[in-house]
């Protein structure tokens, strides 16, 4: 039986769909257990705005007030793991690729297999595959994200260039012509503040030199071939001068803000790059920016490297409303909304048809250009423990990268502290 | 006399009806009831959680296995041979006693200069205060943005009058980070040292300075021998309160480095909570605090040994 509402949610989104020519959306049972007086939903300061603007649109449907409580990445997981240990009411909360398994052993999330149903075919691999534990899955995706390679065309036509550099032996001796004719203050600006994105530059890295950072039997073999040969590429770009000594003080979301100045060529940024310096209010680079494939490496004879991120919303397994959180989450992640998202930000589409839609694909180019990346990028390990083993290399990485030891000793040590994880 | 005498009459013939009707309560019981209020919410909110915090630091538990087992002494056994814990510890003593000589050095300075007269002196004493009201997150994120390599004030001002040629990574040298955040606090908590001494200076009666002088005695001589004996008690008081405060630093390391870079700054209050809130280890983290709560509670007393020893002298 098919509610009111329901018809009037699916009518409209099926015009706005049909308008776009998508298929329409699928239409979900209705949630059958009583309304709750309200809903909580913990998420990272990325999509707070947005969840909170289609929560009061759900909320004007259902009557069901949303309290969308956000803060920045880095503070969200001590707030999703204190609430959730410590017993506080929350019915949804932002599932980042790397917390899937660690939450799922605290028992934190509840399998979503019951609700995704058969929408799992229309829904992009990559993003539903790193939402997934024991094959069961724990958080419905809101956004694709990948590592991207963005340049500023400017500068290198400036410089003589007309196409971007394919791989990083070009980039260092580019930024080098660069900075010698005074057009930089250096080639690349990296986000290697001692934090999450220093780890996945470092898998990037890893995966274009051709290695990994776990091996079959799942031990960590960072302090071997590929993983060492990543790290001492990283320490020579920032002692030639390739890459800005400040990077090692910034955050991969402060390097952004770095680089809309102008006076770098090349930035590894994840989406929300390209609309943060398409934004007139803060960038000095509007329409300067051009994406493109990240580069490989010549030495290893890669085209091109990236590392997957992104995140899904699950569901507390200690909720009372499982169902009509279902209904906020499925609400929110539907493809008209996904749209009204790249309005706001760069997002990366999680419904396969997205990418195909002409409409679409022509008022959004960049979709089709970040696609492409996909095919080349690694995943991070999907363990319970990730953050403690995160912690260990980002500090062993960074003492390598501010030359308190050689890269070789760096690594070395971080295996053996890992191992006793 | 005559008045004395009708005064203590009409004194007795006053309070006698007083005292058969109404007991005072004695001096004990009064001081007791007066602390009752304090003393109930401070053994409420902060007597359980200790209660809590060291009978949880027995057990192995973490947030990722619903399994937790009682290991006793291990969870500090462990801390303590842990050679990043010990490291932690040395960073956190250098940050305590660093701290703790600039600003007693700067406070008293400062206190000196305006406890002498000059124009507008009411007005500086007042611009002293000021960053005392400077929310510590403000000021750190404040400190954060001076010290940017690139849009930072320092480097831009470093550059402007030639002094360096590139910029400087106030933050990204692991040596050079540690006394940034030092000198930041130092910024925000001086004025506390400031007001506390210039306090104390108004109780040094200026004939002593006058004799010392006529004595012939020089200005430094003035100050150890006149100066610094009125100022010790304060010395005393403003050392327990900031060696606590500085032994349990954790909100301006939060905010300007997380613990970086490479983990130089990494003093044991971080330290507590990456081990309870980043790798979920709630037996460990608590073990950690309740070594930072133990220390400071050493380190009090051994500062009330002292100002005990003092006040007889």
């Amino acid at each position: 039986m098919v509610t009111r509402r329901q018809f009037l949610a699916s009518a409209s989104a099926f015009a706005g769909s049909a308008g776009l020519g998508l298929l329409p959306n699928t239409t979900w049972a209705a949630p059958t257990s009583p309304k709750p007086s309200k809903l909580v939903a913990i998420v990272t300061s990325t999509y707070g705005p947005s969840l909170e603007a289609f929560a009061t649109e759900w909320t004007k449907q259902t009557g069901i007030p949303v309290e969308v409580i956000s803060q920045s990445y880095d503070t969200t997981y001590t707030k999703i793991v204190t609430a959730l240990a410590g017993g506080s009411p929350t019915d949804i909360v932002i599932v980042d690729s790397i917390w899937t398994a660690g939450f799922v052993q605290a028992g934190f999330l509840q399998p979503l297999d019951k609700f995704v149903g058969g929408a799992v075919k229309d829904l992009v691999p990559v993003s539903i595959q790193q939402r997934m534990i024991d094959d069961k899955i724990y958080a419905m995706p809101i956004s694709n994200e990948a590592k991207f390679f963005y340049y500023n065309a400017d500068i290198l036509k400036a410089g003589g260039y007309d196409a971007p550099p394919r791989t990083w032996e070009d980039v260092t001796q580019i930024s080098k012509e660069l900075k010698e004719k005074k057009l930089v203050k250096a080639g690349t600006i990296w986000g290697w503040q001692q934090s999450e994105g220093l780890v996945c530059d470092y898998a990037a890295l890893v995966h274009g030199l051709g290695g990994k950072l776990v091996d079959d039997k799942g031990q960590w073999i960072v302090n071997q071939g590929a993983g060492v040969k990543a790290l001492e590429f990283m320490v020579d770009q920032l002692k030639s001068g390739a890459a800005d000594p400040s990077s090692i003080s910034l955050s991969d979301r402060q390097v952004v803000d770095s680089f809309s100045a102008g006076e770098h060529a090349f930035l590894m940024s994840w989406s929300f790059a390209l609309g943060a310096l398409n934004n007139p209010k803060n960038s000095k680079v509007v329409n300067k920016i051009k994406l493109d494939l990240v580069p490989g490496f010549a030495s290893a004879n890669t085209k091109s490297t990236s590392v997957v991120g992104g995140s899904g919303f699950g569901i507390t397994a200690t909720t009372k409303h499982a169902d009509w959180a279902w209904d906020l989450i499925q609400f929110a992640t539907d493809k008209t909304r996904q749209i009204e998202i790249f309005k706001i930000r760069s997002n990366v589409p999680v419904w396969k048809d997205l990418y195909s839609n002409p409409t679409v694909v022509e008022q959004y180019p960049y979709i089709s250009q970040m696609e492409r990346q996909f095919e080349y990028a690694t995943w991070r390990p999907n363990l319970a423990g990730y953050a403690e083993l995160s912690g260990i290399l980002q500090l062993h990485i960074h003492r390598a990268l501010s030359g308190q030891a050689s890269p070789q000793q760096a690594l070395d040590q971080a295996r053996s502290e890992m191992a006793k994880i | 006399m005559t008045s004395l005498n009708l005064a203590n009459e009409s004194d007795q013939r006053l309070s006698a009806p007083w005292r058969s009707g109404f007991r005072e309560p004695s001096e004990t019981t009064l001081a007791w009831l007066l602390v009752l209020p304090s003393l109930a919410v401070i053994l409420g909110v902060k007597l359980y959680p200790l209660l809590y915090s060291i009978w949880l630091s027995g057990f192995k538990v973490s947030v990722l296995s619903p399994v937790s087992r009682y290991v006793g002494t291990d969870n500090y056994v462990a801390l303590l041979t842990n050679p990043n814990f010990q490291a932690s510890l040395g960073r956190t003593l250098y940050f305590t006693v660093v701290s703790l000589i600039i600003q007693m050095v700067l406070g008293i300075a400062i206190a000196l200069v305006l406890n002498t007269p000059f124009r507008g002196r009411n007005l500086v004493r007042a611009l002293v205060l000021l960053p005392w009201a400077v929310p510590t997150v403000v000021n750190a994120v404040l400190w954060q943005w001076i010290y940017h390599p690139q849009f930072g004030a320092l480097n831009g001002i470093l550059s402007v009058t030639g002094l360096i040629d590139n910029n400087v990574q106030w933050l990204g040298s692991p040596y050079l980070a540690m006394n940034m955040v030092i000198l930041a606090d130092t910024w925000k908590t001086l004025p506390l040292y400031v007001i506390m001494f210039l306090a104390a200076l108004q109780t040094v009666p200026e004939e002593l300075h006058q004799a010392a002088a006529v004595d012939g005695a020089g200005l430094w001589k003035r100050f150890v021998h006149v100066t610094l004996p009125f100022l010790k008690p304060t010395m005393v008081v403003v050392l327990v309160l900031r060696t606590m405060e500085t032994f349990r630093v954790f909100d301006i390391i939060f905010l300007m480095t997380a613990g970086g870079p490479a983990g130089s700054t990494t003093v044991i209050g971080y330290y507590a909570y990456l081990e309870a809130f980043r790798n979920l280890n709630f037996g460990a983290g608590a073990a950690a605090a309740n070594i930072i709560v133990f220390s400071v509670a050493l380190i009090s007393l051994v500062y009330l040994r002292l100002l005990r020893t003092r006040a007889f002298e």
